[in-house]
């Protein structure tokens, strides 16, 4: 079926499918390759073009704002549009392709960690996340969260109890490292009988019936035709922030918007914690530094054509500590040793002279887990944007568990590499300063969360709003809690997992 | 307390000795590994610990190398201080009680 640019329909159209997609992003993309040439007709409806284009990038600005206990309010009015990408293919168009699978520990409903728990573990994503990751050309990663065949070197020694090695490797389904493969992937969908693609296609409102379900979708073109779609069944698709912003603003028959009985939507917004204390760093000596002695190849974040991992925290350490997940990542890029007097120098002597061998020093970051938080939330502001449509406005709000849990990880790797005699860390960051020093995470995760009851959160385990029986969700918006690894490896196993519900759903498996 | 900085650096040179791969290796012992400790940036650390801690100064000697003849085994001590997490963070980098207190005989020495 074509790509067809919806500014050429006539104003009215009504569109119709089995299936309606709100979305071509990666998510959106691999569920219709998931059910390309099946019975089920589909009809994926795309704000974008084929290429980001500014006056549609527009759609996506909005106020932010960051909140977090003792630290100044950091307001972020340019990262709901630079964040994320409005055109067919959405965020591929620049993400960075690395991926890995949630380990064990983040499905995991953990007493020390509040709102904690999907409502399945680790297994049941298994065959998904092997088809995802033939879907993004990745190796695939095995279940028991060792490093995927091939691997090239070894994690560090057995001895190193308190520490994992949890493996990360990198799609080159993106536009900005394969431009050509990229765009293959979001075209094919529409070389199926099944498919249709409609571009610069904005849905701007769910209709409900008298039943409480989707009736059908209102669309519009900026500067263009008006029109409708309908189907038996809707997924959104259009990211983390978009599917609860739609939501919300779908508010004519449901003042709190669609799907928002349980007041749920929008809330529990999380990015990652990501930090980074770099080589200009005012401070001078206040680099987050790891000095060791040991052979670090497999933790090397830099090839792009290898799976290599990150630093995890053994769950029993976590529990611990008292600390949610957080990923330590090296690189090994050569840098220079300590300037003589610097307390990096004196860390490294003395490490030389307790463990008797020679230590040097690498950069590292750490990315931490973000506890939901009801107030963490995307609202509607009271600005409108050029379609007439309120737009997204955000309050990202940090905790104190946040911050203990990202200074509790940091000690855990101290007495990790400590105990083990590898190295010694240097971790900088002054609590007062996190959100300073805090790169915003492109990662928009929690607004729509799974649950497994409706008091819970918005859609169920099968990503079906809880309340809206033909209404799907897919993206990270439905992780109920952030994990410790970058979303969309995750968002796309789930919306394999949603294909095959859908084709049985449907009648068409 | 004062040591001197010879005293000191024979008492490290030992720990050298001790702890590098478990040999007392004289060879290693006389290498200046730790002759290269910064005394000026250890004397630092050590410094920030004394302020914390005034009432070490006094015993600090015996806490890191022990009142027995016997060189004390400073690899596992310390590992086991980083695995409980007895740690002494200073400006980010952080270190076991006992590097602390190594510091700290540097500061008193220098
Ligand atoms: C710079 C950057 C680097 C990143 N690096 C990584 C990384 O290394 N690893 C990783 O896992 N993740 C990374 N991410 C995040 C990753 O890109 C996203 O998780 C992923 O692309 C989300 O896919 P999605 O389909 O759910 O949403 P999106 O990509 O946001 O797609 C949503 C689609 O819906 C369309 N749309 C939106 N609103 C409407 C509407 N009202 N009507 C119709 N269509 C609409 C959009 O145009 C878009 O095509 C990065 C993101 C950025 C910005």
């Amino acid at each position: 079926m074509p790509v067809t640019d919806a500014r050429g329909l006539p104003d009215g159209e009504q569109i119709e499918a089995d299936l309606v997609i709100v979305g071509g992003g990666i998510a959106g993309l691999i569920l219709a390759h998931e059910l390309a040439q099946s019975a089920v007709r589909v009809a994926i409806l795309e704000g974008g073009g084929l290429e980001p284009d500014a006056e549609l990038q527009k759609l996506y600005d909005g106020p932010a704002v960051m909140k977090g206990p003792g630290n100044p309010d950091r307001t972020i009015n340019s990262y709901l549009g630079q964040s994320r990408v409005r055109a067919l293919g959405g965020s591929g168009h620049v993400w960075g392709g690395k991926c890995g699978p949630l380990d064990a520990i983040d499905f995991a409903s953990r007493p020390w960690r509040p709102l904690s728990g999907w409502p399945f573990g680790r297994k049941e994503l298994t065959p998904y996340y092997d088809r995802a990751c033939d879907h993004l050309k990745l190796p695939r990663f095995p279940q028991d969260g060792g490093l995927p065949q091939g691997t090239p070197f070894k994690p560090l020694g057995e001895a190193t109890a308190a520490l994992r090695a949890s493996p990360r490797a990198y799609s080159p389904l993106s536009g900005r490292v394969d431009p050509a493969a990229f765009r293959r992937f979001c075209d094919a969908p529409a070389r199926a009988q099944n498919i249709h693609i409609y571009l610069y296609a904005n849905v701007t409102a769910l209709r409900l019936n008298g039943a409480g379900e989707v009736d059908h979708l209102e669309l519009r073109c900026l500067n263009g035709p008006q029109m409708t779609a309908r189907g038996r069944r809707y997924v959104l698709a259009a990211g983390g922030i978009e599917n609860a912003r739609l939501l919300l603003a779908s508010n004519k028959e449901r003042p709190e918007g669609v799907a928002n009985a349980s007041d749920w939507v929008g809330r529990c917004f999380q990015g990652h914690v990501v930090i980074t204390t770099g080589v200009d760093d005012p401070r001078g000596d206040a680099e987050a530094m790891l000095a060791t002695s040991q052979d670090l190849a497999l933790y090397d974040n830099q090839p792009r054509d290898r799976p290599h991992a990150v630093f995890v925290l053994d769950p029993q350490e976590q529990q611990r500590l008292g600390v949610g997940n957080c990923t330590m990542t090296l690189s090994l890029q050569p840098k220079p040793a300590p300037k003589a007097g610097a307390l990096g120098a004196s860390a490294i002597q003395l490490y030389g002279a307790i463990e008797g061998r020679t230590a040097q020093a690498l950069d590292f970051f750490l990315m931490s887990e973000e506890a939901p938080d009801r107030d963490s939330r995307i609202t509607l502001s009271a600005e409108t944007d050029a379609l007439g449509q309120p737009r997204a406005q955000l309050e990202w709000r940090y905790g104190q568990s946040d911050w203990d849990s990202l200074n509790g990880s940091a000690t855990g790797f101290a007495m990790a590499f400590g105990g083990q005699g590898l190295g010694r860390i240097c971790w900088p960051v002054d609590t007062k300063d996190v959100l300073t020093s805090m790169s915003p995470s492109r990662h928009h995760m929690g607004t729509t969360r799974m649950s497994a009851t409706p008091s819970q959160g918005v859609v169920d385990a099968d990503c079906r709003a809880h309340e809206v029986a033909n209404l799907y969700v897919a993206g990270s918006s439905v992780f109920p809690t952030s994990g410790l690894v970058n979303p969309t490896l995750t968002l796309a196993a789930l919306a394999i997992r949603l294909a095959d519900h859908l084709k049985r759903d449907l009648g068409a498996a | 307390m004062m040591l001197s900085k010879r005293s000191l650096l024979q008492a490290l040179y030992g720990l050298t000795a001790m702890t590098a791969l478990g040999r007392a290796d004289s060879g290693l012992a006389r290498t200046p590994a730790l002759a290269a400790v910064d005394a000026e940036a250890a004397s630092k650390i050590g410094r920030a610990w004394l302020a914390i801690n005034p009432s070490d100064a006094a015993g600090l000697r015996t806490a890191v190398f022990g009142a027995s003849a016997k060189a004390p085994d400073l690899a596992a001590r310390v590992r086991a201080e980083y695995r409980r997490g007895a740690m002494f963070k200073h400006e980010g980098w952080f270190f076991s009680e006992t590097e602390a207190r190594l510091c700290a005989l540097i500061s008193l020495a220098a």
